[in-house]
């Protein structure tokens, strides 16, 4: 994969100038380009009394550069608060800001892209003139529209030979790389990913990982919506967990999942006699394998079973920390709906 | 933004507004009721809507209308077609309908459709025409047979055949003011008023010659060399059918101009030469060119040429009498218009010119000799035919049966006009009369063009024009109905040909009353 | 790498802080059509309210709402931007690429194709007929189109939720809404271009066969053709494209309606408005609107009977029969105000469905 060709093309396209005409969003990273206070959203169906509170007072920003993940279990408010940022329903309280103004301002759509959760583009279309056609809607002349299409292909992989076909006939990969393609065709500042990896076979949804980071890298900023809590845990910089509505937890990853608290110790080279006092000071162990597997909750236990091993002259060979995955975080976090 | 979009509804209601103040200005192009400029064509872009009012009014039973409008028996396809505009094809599908209730024989239900389908499609000229002709010809032969017009008695069955033809020919008439340029309605409703209402009048002359006077009038479509059907220009039927109205009212000047000047284009000096044709057939009847025919034969031979010009005295004037005869015949469209000409001048207009002179006896004596083959008057050069024959050759037998048979269709053939001009001679003489203040000859002579009036319609039921006439003296001075002659003529029918014609010039003293 | 992303024409936060940037040359173009559009409404106004030749004039009337419509359609080229464009054109071709399309104006092609064989249904008066089926047959057919696919403009966009890749671009609702109506008045001039060139070939054809090439163009008051056949041509040509805006109205109502009412209802809904449209006169009749006296309403009725015809469009203008039967002229004085009109009442509910549709939620 020529890393450095699209690296470069990436950086080269997010420099931005000093004189923006956009009011708080001046360049830098760290500054805060999406800004949500008290958004509320109740949907009230004609004719009927019932209402659903589908997204109550969230308040959460974005910030420049990071990759943003937003997670939560089906009917949490995920999708609404998506559709909020991009202008496709409108809210019933509160604010959201995107790069300082509302989200149906069409300056705002000039420099955000969005890669829904489904190949929602015409399917009678072959690639080029899906991209085409995006790229019309953002004024590019045509030189410019073709030019770009090719190199916005060549980024997400799809063959040569496939482009000229109808997308209709193409597969659920291949399709997922036209949908990207089209999110990345005006070069956004911003990406909205909804479920990127639905659908993707192993390596598929690798190179969606990959290209995610390399957009982080140049410089773009990512919000992401999705259920894989590996990947987010894996890439996202901050996360924000919804459960029926509400922010349940905010905040950078290592934040929300916390250090290390449990232990395994990998030991081997003891006599029976000194397992036996193990036993008697409450240590826990197993016997796996020749070698014997230690347990210990916190540091302090850590401290205690290492000291042990070495009054035992046993050899220590290895010792795993683990801490709280964020899918442990999620489910203590939220009750599911049922509607998994 | 919340006031953007209510100030764009507003405006939107305001072009609503503007919408609906601009339709008068449409409406009045839609409904002008202007007529174009030499034609008799509404300027308007919209349908006449009267139909509309006229289904409003009905409702409130104020019925000035002879037919009432029935939309019933409409299909919903047949509602959706009127309501998107397509009239026509409705009205088409209404006419098939009609046309199907005819074919069943249910005149009632089939009379209300037909007013509907005109109503819809006013230029729908089969439609009207067939309204016309079915009131005019089908409905009147219908109503003696009703059992229920049949019990009433005849003066309310003659009065109701009345009606029906006036209600054909009120289709006509509209059917001719919707479709002012178009011949074909114009021409039936005179058809119609002469020959079924019994009107051989100005009017109807007025509306044969605006048929003729239309466009459309001598189209017919033939079938070209290719195959395929083709408009021409065909014979100036309404031409001659003026002709034919002149001749049996009769005016015999007037016939005779319009199918000389009008028809044939003649000059003078081929008029003088086809009188001269006329002139030998009244003398030697319908075969006078075997007098021709055996003279081109025989003039080299001095000594028949002599003989024959013994005989026939006028020969050179037959001969090119019949040659400018045939000489127009041959051209198109004149051999009817010639072949008219010349019977009439044979045989009516010796009687017409006498009459024209005041002297009725006379005429009447002549005509009614005319009319029997009577050789004192009509005919007189019988025997000098039978020589020519002779000379050409002819059995004695094949002679007499020859000299026969001129008389008899003379005979047969002079009852029809004969018939009319001697009861318009009766009236003409009344009429003298009665200038001259005397009013018994007046009642006799009336009474005589009664009688002949009625020997016309006898002969034939469909001299309707005969008919009216006797009902017009019937319903003014009373007179019945003469048995007798009647009574003779229905008699003369066992024979074959029945005959009409008085035997003799009747005594006008025996009509006093 | 590529030099094309050093361009300025990619986007960057500078060049589209108010979004996509409209180019003087298409600003340009706009005021060229509307400087076009405003000398037509002046010569309209001067001259071109009269009647043709040979009408008597006195009912020629020129009112200022006339011009409303001009007013419009110069509105509507000033609304038409880049954007608007490129979704009319994909409309466009999205439209003409259905298949029931084109078995639709296949099925018409050959109807009136074959047209003049139908005319033994009136004999003696084949021409009218074939006038008259002309006229309907183009006209039935491209009503189905419009409303069939003016239903079906902006639904399955949502349904299949390509609208939510749309607006995600820097497109506005207005554009997308007029782009769609745009396209699909362009969908329907090409059908109602193609029947319209079939039927005229066709009725050409008849004229030519019923009385030779030479006297059919002769207007000599004989024949199948009294004024010549370019005149009768030119006539139906006219009578056809003023359906046109007969087609722009019924989209419109097949656009806004969709907005409310789903697929099936829609399209019903619809053709209930073509005929009461279509029946404006009779309404007209019954609300004593053309002087004669109608029936007596009650008040209620009667109020009804008042706002219904107030909101009704007047579909029977753009319906001029009884001139091509006549074998009168039909004017472009009319022309122009039956489509002047047309116009401001499909610009009424395009609004009503821009009404809906800016604060629909997906």
């Amino acid at each position: 994969m020529p890393q450095t060709q699209e690296q470069v093309q990436l950086q080269t396209a997010s420099a931005t100038s000093s004189d923006v005409a956009s009011s708080a969003s001046a360049p830098g990273a760290g500054e805060i380009i999406i800004q949500t206070r008290d958004l509320n959203k109740i949907y009230r169906p004609s004719f009927s009394r019932l209402t659903k509170t589908a997204l109550h007072g969230l308040t959460i920003d974005v910030k420049r550069g990071e990759i943003f993940g937003l997670v939560g279990p089906n009917g949490s408010g995920k999708t609404t608060t998506l559709k909020l940022l991009l202008g496709l329903i409108k809210p019933t309280g509160g604010s959201v800001e995107i790069f300082g103004r509302g989200p149906r301002d069409v300056a705002v759509k000039s420099r955000i892209g969005f890669l829904p959760d489904g190949p929602y583009f015409p399917d009678h279309l072959n690639a080029y003139e899906v991209l085409d056609f995006y790229g019309q809607l953002f004024g590019m002349s045509k030189d410019v529209r073709r030019a770009r299409a090719e190199e916005v292909l060549d980024l997400v992989q799809l063959n040569k030979a496939d482009r000229a076909r109808v997308v209709r006939t193409y597969s659920k990969g291949m399709m997922q790389r036209v949908n990207l393609a089209q999110a990345l065709m005006n070069d956004p500042e911003l990406l909205f990913m909804d479920e990127p990896t639905t659908g993707l076979d192993p390596i598929g949804a690798r190179q969606m990982k990959d290209v995610t980071l390399r957009v982080r890298d140049a410089g773009k900023t990512v919000l992401l919506c999705s259920h894989l809590l590996a990947d987010v845990q894996a890439i996202c910089d901050r996360v924000a967990i919804l459960s029926e509505g509400e922010l349940v937890k905010f905040g950078t990853v290592p934040e929300l999942v916390g250090p290390s608290q449990n232990f395994e110790v990998f030991a081997e080279g003891f006599s029976d006699e000194s397992l036996s006092k193990a036993s008697a000071q409450g240590l826990p162990f197993v016997r796996e394998n020749g070698h014997v597997k230690f347990e210990a909750q916190s540091s302090e236990g850590l401290q205690t079973v290492l000291r042990f091993i070495n009054d035992a002259n046993a050899r220590t060979l290895d010792v795993k920390g683990y801490s709280e995955t964020l899918e442990d975080v999620f489910v203590r976090s939220v009750k599911s709906d049922g509607r998994g | 933004m919340e006031l953007n979009k209510w100030a764009v509804l507003g405006g939107a209601g305001a072009l609503l507004v503007c919408y609906n103040l601009a339709q008068p200005g449409i409406m009045a192009l839609r409904n002008n009721d202007e007529k174009r400029p030499n034609t008799n064509k509404r300027e308007a872009y919209g349908p006449s809507l009267d139909w509309l009012d006229r289904l409003a009014k009905a409702s409130e039973n104020k019925d000035d209308n002879r037919v009432k409008l029935d939309f019933s028996v409409m299909s919903s396809l047949m509602v959706a077609g009127l309501a998107s505009g397509f009239k026509s094809q409705v009205a088409n599908l209404l006419w098939m309908k009609s046309d199907e209730y005819w074919h069943q024989g249910l005149f009632t239900r089939q009379v209300p459709l037909m007013e509907a389908v005109v109503t819809l499609d006013p230029q729908f000229i089969d439609a009207w025409s067939t309204a016309g002709w079915h009131w005019a010809y089908n409905i009147y032969a219908d109503i003696p047979m009703n059992p229920d017009y049949k019990k009433k008695g005849d003066a309310v069955i003659v009065a109701a055949q009345q009606d029906a033809i006036d209600t054909g020919l009120d289709y006509l008439k509209r059917g001719y003011n919707m479709n002012p340029d178009k011949y074909r309605l114009w021409f039936e409703w005179g058809w119609t008023r002469a020959e079924k209402a019994g009107f051989y009048d100005e009017e109807t002359l007025q509306h044969y010659r605006t048929a003729r006077s239309k466009s459309d009038a001598r189209e017919i479509e033939v079938t070209g060399p290719d195959g395929k059907p083709r408009k021409e220009q065909g014979l100036d039927i309404l031409g001659r059918t003026i002709g034919h109205l002149l001749e049996r009212i009769p005016e015999f000047d007037k016939a005779l101009d319009q199918y000389a000047d009008d028809l044939m284009k003649a000059t003078p000096a081929q008029r003088a030469a086809l009188d001269k044709a006329g002139a030998a057939w009244g003398r030697y009847g319908t075969n006078y060119p075997v007098i021709v025919e055996v003279w081109e034969a025989n003039k080299n031979d001095p000594q028949i040429a002599a003989q024959i010009r013994r005989l026939v005295p006028e020969i050179d004037d037959i001969v090119a009498g019949h040659a400018m005869r045939n000489k127009i015949a041959a051209q198109p469209g004149k051999d009817q218009p010639v072949g008219a000409y010349v019977s009439i001048t044979a045989r009516y207009m010796p009687a017409w010119k006498i009459m024209k002179q005041g002297r009725y006896e006379q005429a009447k004596e002549v005509l009614v000799g005319v009319m029997n083959a009577n050789t004192k008057y009509h005919l007189q050069g019988l025997d000098a035919l039978a020589k020519i024959y002779e000379i050409r050759g002819d059995a004695p037998q094949a002679i007499k049966t020859q000299i026969e048979d001129a008389k008899k269709i003379e005979r047969e053939s002079t009852q029809d006009l004969g018939l009319h001009f001697l009861a318009r001679l009766y009236e003409m003489a009344a009429a003298d009369a009665k200038k001259k203040g005397n009013l018994k000859l007046e009642d006799a002579y009336k009474h005589l063009a009664y009688e002949t009036w009625y020997r016309s319609r006898t002969r034939d039921a469909l001299d309707f024009y005969a008919l009216r006439n006797t009902r017009v003296y019937e319903a003014k001075y009373g007179f019945k109905t003469p048995e007798n002659v009647v009574k003779q003529i229905k008699e003369s029918r066992k024979g074959g040909v029945p005959n009409a014609a008085p035997a003799l010039p009747p005594n006008v003293e025996g009509y006093y009353r | 790498m590529s030099p094309s992303l050093q361009n300025q024409s990619i986007i960057s936060a500078r060049n589209y802080a108010e979004g996509v940037p409209i180019s003087p040359r298409w600003r340009a173009a706009q005021f060229v059509l509307m400087g076009l559009i405003a000398l037509v409404a002046v010569w309209f106004a001067i001259a071109g309210y009269r009647s043709p030749a040979g009408d008597s004039g006195k009912f020629d009337n020129f009112s200022p709402f006339d011009l409303v419509g001009f007013g419009v359609l110069a509105w509507a080229v000033w609304l038409v931007t880049p954007t608007t464009w490129t979704v009319a054109i994909t409309t466009f071709h999205e439209a003409i690429r259905r298949r029931w399309m084109g078995a639709l104006l296949g099925f018409a092609v050959v109807m009136l194709g074959v047209s003049t064989f139908f005319t033994w249904m009136q004999p003696g008066e084949e021409q009218k007929f074939l006038r008259d089926y002309g006229i309907g047959f183009t006209v039935i057919i491209t009503l189905i189109a419009a409303i069939f696919l003016g239903v079906a403009m902006t639904v399955p966009d949502i349904e299949r939720r390509t609208i939510f890749t749309i607006l995600s671009k820097p497109i506005n609702r207005r554009e997308y809404l007029f782009g769609k109506y745009l396209g699909l008045m362009m969908t329907l001039a090409l059908n109602l271009l193609v029947m319209s060139a079939i039927f005229l070939l066709a009725y050409a054809y008849f004229v030519i066969s019923k009385e030779g090439f030479a006297a059919a163009w002769r207007a000599d008051g004989l024949g199948v053709s009294y004024n010549g056949l370019g005149f009768d041509l030119s006539n139906l040509a006219k009578a056809l494209w003023l359906h046109f805006f007969n087609l722009a109205i019924m989209a419109a109502v097949a656009m806004a309606l969709s907005q409310f009412l789903t697929g099936i209802t829609a399209i019903i809904i619809a053709f209930v408005v073509y005929f009461l449209g279509q029946s404006a006169s009779y309404w007209e009749r019954l609300a004593g609107g053309s002087g004669e006296s109608g029936p007596v309403l009650a008040p209620a009725i009667r109020g009804v009977v008042d706002a219904v015809y107030f909101v009704l469009p007047r579909l029977d203008r753009f319906d001029v029969r009884e001139r091509i039967v006549n074998d009168l002229p039909v004017g472009i004085n009319y022309m122009m105000k039956a489509g002047s009109m047309g116009l401001v009442y499909a610009a009424v509910l395009l609004v009503v469905a821009y009404f809906a549709f800016s604060d629909r939620e997906f």
